[in-house]
């Protein structure tokens, strides 16, 4: 690209340089100065980064400046081998700029440890005293709402995170509102600020606040390991969910929250369901639903269907009665006929006896009834004189006669 | 009998007490028509109680597959 024609004509070029001159302009400028090229620095390793080519680049710090470093393969056996964060290091070479980005380096050449850094140490040192004091206890976490109406972001509103937590929310669950508050995430401001959006979200009736910073090295996410602003998490009322620096990055803050996760996006996919997986579920849900109740109300049925025929079993058993009833009745018949029986019996001998007795019977045995004139019958001897007349009866015929005599026996 | 009692599960358990009456032998003519009686208007109320559900289950099957289909 012609940089000259791209940008306005009205400016005066002449006493102008290119960014290449500036730079090596600065690159000289550093190379001779002598104060600059053989100096020991007394710092703490941090955010080290290993190139393929096992170049290590690094940061110098102290409890607020920080520069970056690099100290190449070749010289890597002069101290530089097991380098890591939070190492106290004496780091000999010299200040140079890589003249393409201008960037300012020290370039290392020897390296000498002296034990654990003090950064390090002071986050040991918090994180153990929080730690005894319960604010990383699990159990007194917070439930973080699983449909929350509004979220609270506290991060930069410059820079991609914000950008990357709105995509990703808006994508899973658009139903949610977002309420950015801005805060610087680096410096010596920061933890308050952020501290104080805190307090605001809380005032916000947010259900889920996030607390999110891109990644840097451990001075940048320093401010996420401030003494206050973990307490500040502790004491809110609103869940928070924390995501600062890379997936390896763990701060005070990180500790303290009701939910860490590893990056701003896995905050957001954290923060929210995704809608699409609840329409399956739903769906899922439903079928549940659907199968559940036909089978209570089959389950219901049978029972009832049960409980009927057991209940009809035990219909009043009124064929029970009436059969007691009728077994009753042919006792009672049989009993009547018997009696009746036995009394027709009686009866019938004492017809007979009756009949024995009948004194037309007699007659026609043979025997003869005998009445005198008054028509009386006579049943002894002495009831008749000779002379009377008299009637004898047969049983077919009567003869009138005249006594001719009596005698006594 | 309260209100908030007047469900499938107390109606059916009523029935099953009153069967386990008629089933002992031990209970008078008088009694046991009185106890079917009873348990004739739990079954009924039983019966009744689950064509509803049924009826009401289907209603809000059709709801749920207009809306699949809308």
């Amino acid at each position: 690209m012609d940089i000259s024609s791209s940008i306005n004509l009205n400016l005066n070029f002449r006493d102008s340089i290119s960014v290449t001159e500036l730079n090596y302009l600065i690159k000289s400028i550093l190379d001779f100065e002598p104060s600059l090229q053989e100096i020991s620095v007394l710092g703490e390793v941090s955010n080290t980064r290993v190139t393929p080519k096992k170049h290590i680049f690094f940061n110098l710090i102290d409890q607020s400046s920080s520069i970056p470093c690099v100290m190449w393969s070749s010289d890597l056996n002069n101290g530089g081998e097991n380098l890591d964060d939070g190492n106290l290091v004496l780091c000999s070479g010299k200040i140079s700029t890589y003249f393409q980005t201008g960037m300012l380096q020290l370039y290392v050449n020897k390296v000498k440890k002296s034990g654990n850094g003090d950064i390090q140490k002071e986050f040991n040192e918090l994180k153990n005293k929080l730690n005894m004091e319960g604010l990383f206890d699990q159990n007194r976490k917070r439930k973080i709402p699983k449909f929350p109406t509004k979220i609270c972001v506290i991060t930069s509103k410059h820079g991609a995170v914000f950008k990357d937590i709105i995509n990703v929310i808006t994508r899973r669950y658009p139903l949610v509102e977002i309420n950015l508050i801005p805060v610087p995430v680096q410096g010596k401001e920061a933890a308050e600020k952020i501290s104080y959006a805190i307090e605001e979200a809380n005032t916000l009736n947010a259900d889920t606040v996030i607390i999110a910073r891109g990644g840097g090295s451990i001075e940048d996410l320093g401010t996420f390991n401030d003494e206050n602003l973990a307490r500040k998490i502790f004491s809110s009322s609103t869940p928070i969910i924390s995501a600062i620096g890379h997936e390896t990055d763990y701060t005070i803050s990180d500790y303290v929250s009701d939910l860490r996760a590893p990056t701003p996006s896995a905050a957001a996919e954290l923060a929210v369901p995704s809608y699409i997986e609840l329409l399956k579920e739903i769906e899922s849900f439903k079928n549940n639903l659907n199968y559940t109740i036909q089978e209570k109300i089959s389950d219901d049925s049978r029972t009832f269907e049960n409980n009927l025929d057991r209940f009809l079993l035990n219909t009043p058993a009124l064929s029970f009665y009436n059969e007691k009833i009728e077994t009753n009745l042919d006792k009672l018949s049989n009993n009547i006929s018997q009696f009746s029986k036995t009394i027709t019996h009686r009866l019938e001998i004492t017809i007979n006896s009756l009949n024995f007795l009948n004194p037309s019977d007699t007659i026609s045995r043979g025997l003869v009834q005998t009445k005198n004139s008054q028509n009386k019958i006579v049943k002894s001897i002495n009831e008749i004189n000779k002379g009377d007349t008299i009637t004898i009866s047969y049983v077919d015929g009567v003869a009138v006669t005249k006594v001719i005599s009596n005698i006594s026996k | 009998m309260q209100k908030n009692n007047e469900n499938f599960e107390f109606y059916i358990n009523e029935l099953e007490k009153i069967i386990r009456k008629l089933e002992s032998k031990d209970i008078t003519l008088d009694q046991s028509i009185s106890l079917f009686e009873d348990g004739a208007k739990l079954a009924k109320k039983c019966e009744s109680i689950l064509n509803d559900a049924n009826l009401k289950i289907k209603e809000i099957q059709s709801d749920f597959s207009e809306q699949n289909t809308e």
